[in-house]
């Protein structure tokens, strides 16, 4: 697993991206980021009168006012633009074009901020958790730029192996705590085994065991798994539920899991997870 | 490995021409034997394998049919903002000549008059066997032959325009198999398809050499030997890779159209010189027929009286248009961009089959017609002994037979340069890793290695060989269809999530609000600082 390196934000123009700067501004001190993009899409072609006003004002475009507004804002956090920071302004509404853009530009890790109480309803960010191809992560405004606990929740599928190596990596820069966590839950498959219920649950916590002693091998990690069971609640609701009990601040989820096929573009755990309500970052590994 | 003479992807090339290489210096070593491996080899797959062919052949139908209506239909393949590179009328042209080869020459007579006096389920030389044969050449013709082509040509015309991945069949297999179509598993894919493609081009080669060699002899008595057949294998070889070297835009463009118009003259003439009227009537009986049979014929496999009719026929047949899948999936594929996949799917099943029937009623309906009138089968008798004569000796029923006949001899000479040099430079589009210009000297060493195949097919066990390649490269690739169609299912799925999810449009009140407070306020805060 190599290095994070080229790292892009998206941004919205509200307070959430001076939050979600002094956010990466944290995070790059632990991992030295080559390259960050900042991103933002214009998404009307028409302009009110209001805005119409001052551009004739200005006499300046949209896009070089977003553009200096953003630089602002970059200025604020950083102290002055960096050669490393780009700027990158989609200037039509065509949301397809930007997801190529963005897939195209082969980020290793793009930032997204989640809001519950500023203004905006998370339409953009879903969208983009959907479509883009590179590993994500979304931010809750009330997060602080450190990590000391980070807790991944494995299902041994195809996905696994790679949600792995990337907490080892961002463990290892971080030097924080990195858990890895399995589920058990008990399937209407083992219905006639009702009454053993225990019995089925320390054989499950074996087999887990035992894959997951193969995989430290395999992706050279150390560390023990935790294993919790879910009851009648969904896998995420329980994930959650740990996270908070073990006062992690980072989950990091693979975008799909083991029963999760093609009818999803994202899985329902991970799905469950960046839901508003959460307010703990969560990275999606593709 | 990038240079003047070769721009080749080697885990494919070499692999499909060794393969090619030692299948030629066998049969040339074996010699006579040869013959008779072929014929057991070609019995013993059909006999075995005939109701898998028959089976997963109906479930490409009903698959092809199932994304046409369904909400997948409305894909449109190159993006929701694709224009149609050509009108629907070019496109519907396109589509005909793509399927339109040989075969139809070689046995547009033949085969409608072969099961007339062979029926295999009416009395021989019966009405009802005139309409049973009819039927089975439609079947063999009809939707099932477009609906391969259809399911193959769609696959590759989504992950080509939609994923933008290289146009070459191991793209199709990227849900499947991921980054691993890049590595070993790819290479195989595309040795197989390499194999299809040249052996289901051979058998075609090797026809309309037969054909042509047949009609020379019977029209100016040239001897009809092996010798003429390899050296006209080898000159029309040469005529094709001079197309082929001229370019894809001068040479082969130019034969395909000039095939397609003579064709229609040759069509045209017959529909005026023969039985006008029961062609006219023929092909609304006939269609209606197949359409009201349609399940029944499709499906029959001689559960009961196995004569081992079918496997020299159905079989036969659907081995070798999967084996023709790659070459014509191929061309449909770069002439469809822009089309949603219901029209496409539509288009490729009905427009080229119906015009099939056109031509099937009008060369072997008029046959058996004819033949019918007569009450002495004399007709029929001369057409089936020598399949690669019936052509000619259906057209000397019919004033200006010489006219007529040369135009075929032209036909079938210019649809084997067509075949040629397209197949040539499709085999050459997938050994090369999916490149469009590829370097001449390579173009011309498929183009001979096709012939190369065809002549020794030929000097190694006539018909019998020829189907036998066909059938023996189809049934790998029939697996490889079916794991195709899974694939581009599983494509289908994702792509019209993704298009939901664009769909939904942003609130864009919203952002104007946003986007008004913040450079608004900066503006006052900045004039603020100013004050």
């Amino acid at each position: 697993m190599k290095n994070l390196n080229k790292i892009a934000l998206a941004a919205d123009l509200t307070e959430m991206d001076e939050k979600m700067l002094h956010f990466i501004k944290g995070y790059d001190s632990l991992f030295d980021f080559e390259e960050l993009h900042i991103i933002h899409q214009i998404e009307i072609e028409e302009l009110s009168e209001d805005l119409e006003q001052l551009l004739q004002k200005k006499n300046k475009t949209l896009e070089e006012l977003i553009r200096e507004e953003i630089e602002s804002t970059v200025i604020e956090v950083f102290g002055s633009l960096k050669p490393s920071i780009h700027i990158y302004i989609q200037p039509k509404p065509d949301f397809s074009e930007l997801v190529t853009w963005i897939n195209n530009s082969q980020f290793d890790l793009f930032f997204l901020g989640k809001k519950k109480s500023l203004e905006g309803t998370g339409i953009f960010s879903s969208k983009m958790v959907r479509l883009l191809s590179c590993n994500l992560i979304l931010v809750p405004e009330t997060a602080k730029p450190l990590i000391s606990k980070i807790l991944t929740p494995i299902d041994f599928s195809s996905y696994t192996q790679r949600v792995l190596e990337v907490s080892e990596l961002i463990a290892k820069n971080t030097k924080s705590e990195f858990i890895p966590l399995h589920v058990l839950k008990i399937g209407i498959r083992y219905f006639p085994f009702f009454g053993n219920e225990k019995k089925i649950q320390k054989s499950l916590q074996k087999e887990a065991d035992s894959k997951f002693e193969k995989l430290k091998k395999k992706v050279k990690i150390q560390g023990k798994l935790l294993s919790i069971i879910a009851e009648e609640e969904p896998i995420g609701v329980a994930i959650f539920k740990k996270a908070k009990e073990l006062k992690v601040d980072l989950i990091i989820i693979s975008k799909k899991g083991k029963s999760d096929d093609s009818d999803l573009l994202i899985g329902s755990v991970a799905e469950n997870l960046i839901a508003n309500d959460k307010n703990i970052s969560v990275a999606i590994i593709q | 490995m990038k240079n003047k003479y070769l721009d080749i992807h080697p885990p494919v090339f070499w692999p499909a021409t060794i393969l090619i290489v030692v299948f030629i210096t066998i049969t040339l070593l074996v010699g006579e034997p040869m013959e008779q491996v072929f014929v057991s080899m070609k019995d013993f797959i059909t006999d075995q394998t005939g109701w898998l062919f028959i089976l997963v052949v109906n479930l490409f139908i009903l698959f092809c049919i199932y994304v046409g209506f369904s909400k997948y239909g409305s894909i449109r393949l190159g993006g929701k903002d694709a224009k149609p590179e050509f009108s629907t009328s070019a496109w519907f042209a396109m589509l005909f000549s793509a399927g339109m080869g040989i075969g139809l020459l070689f046995w547009g007579v033949a085969e409608p008059v072969n099961h007339y006096a062979n029926s295999p389920n009416h009395e021989n030389f019966s009405p009802e066997a005139a309409q049973g044969a009819m039927n089975l050449v439609f079947l063999h013709w009809g939707l099932h032959a477009w609906g391969i082509y259809a399911v193959v040509a769609l696959a590759l015309a989504f992950f080509a325009y939609n994923k933008k991945m290289p146009l070459t069949i191991r793209s199709v297999f990227y849900p499947i198999l991921g980054d691993r179509i890049k590595g070993w598993i790819g290479d195989v894919i595309d040795v197989f398809a390499v194999l299809a493609t040249l052996f289901g081009l051979a058998t075609s080669l090797g026809l309309g050499v037969q054909q042509l060699s047949g009609g020379l002899s019977f029209l100016f008595d040239i001897p009809n030997t092996s010798t003429t057949q390899v050296i006209l294998i080898a000159s029309i070889t040469a005529i094709a890779t001079v197309s082929v070297v001229s370019g894809i835009d001068k040479g082969v463009k130019f034969l395909s159209e000039w095939n397609i118009r003579i064709a229609a003259i040759f069509l045209i003439f017959i529909l005026i010189v023969g039985p006008t009227l029961y062609i006219m009537r023929g092909f609304i009986q006939n269609v209606g027929t197949y359409m009201g049979d349609f399940i029944q014929v499709s499906t029959w496999t001689e559960a009961f009286r196995d004569a081992g009719w079918q496997g020299d026929w159905t079989v036969f047949y659907w081995a070798w248009w999967i084996s023709w899948s790659p070459f014509v999936g191929m061309f449909i594929a770069r002439v469809s961009k822009g089309r949603t996949i219901r029209e496409f799917v539509f288009g490729v099943l009905l427009i080229p089959a119906l015009l099939t029937f056109l031509w099937m009623t009008a060369m072997g309906g008029s046959a058996i017609y004819l033949d019918l009138q007569s009450g002495t089968h004399e007709l029929a008798n001369e057409i089936v002994s020598d399949s690669t004569t019936a052509l000619f000796v259906f057209i000397q029923q019919f004033p200006f037979s010489i006219v007529g006949s040369i135009i075929s001899l032209f036909l079938v000479t210019s649809f084997f340069v067509t075949s040629s040099d397209s197949g040539s430079l499709v085999i050459d589009n997938i050994t090369s890793g999916g490149k469009l210009d590829s370097p001449v000297p390579q173009r011309i060493f498929w183009a001979s290695a096709e012939g190369a195949v065809a002549a020794v097919l030929l000097v190694g066990g006539g018909l019998g060989a020829l189907q036998t390649a066909a059938i023996t490269t189809g049934l790998p690739f029939l697996f490889i269809l079916i794991f195709m169609v899974y694939s581009l299912y599983k494509g289908l799925r994702s792509e019209y999530l993704q298009m939901k999810e664009l769909e939904q449009v942003p609130d864009k009140k919203r952002y104007e609000k946003k986007l008004e407070k913040s450079l608004i306020k900066r503006e006052e805060k900045s004039k603020k600082s100013n004050d």
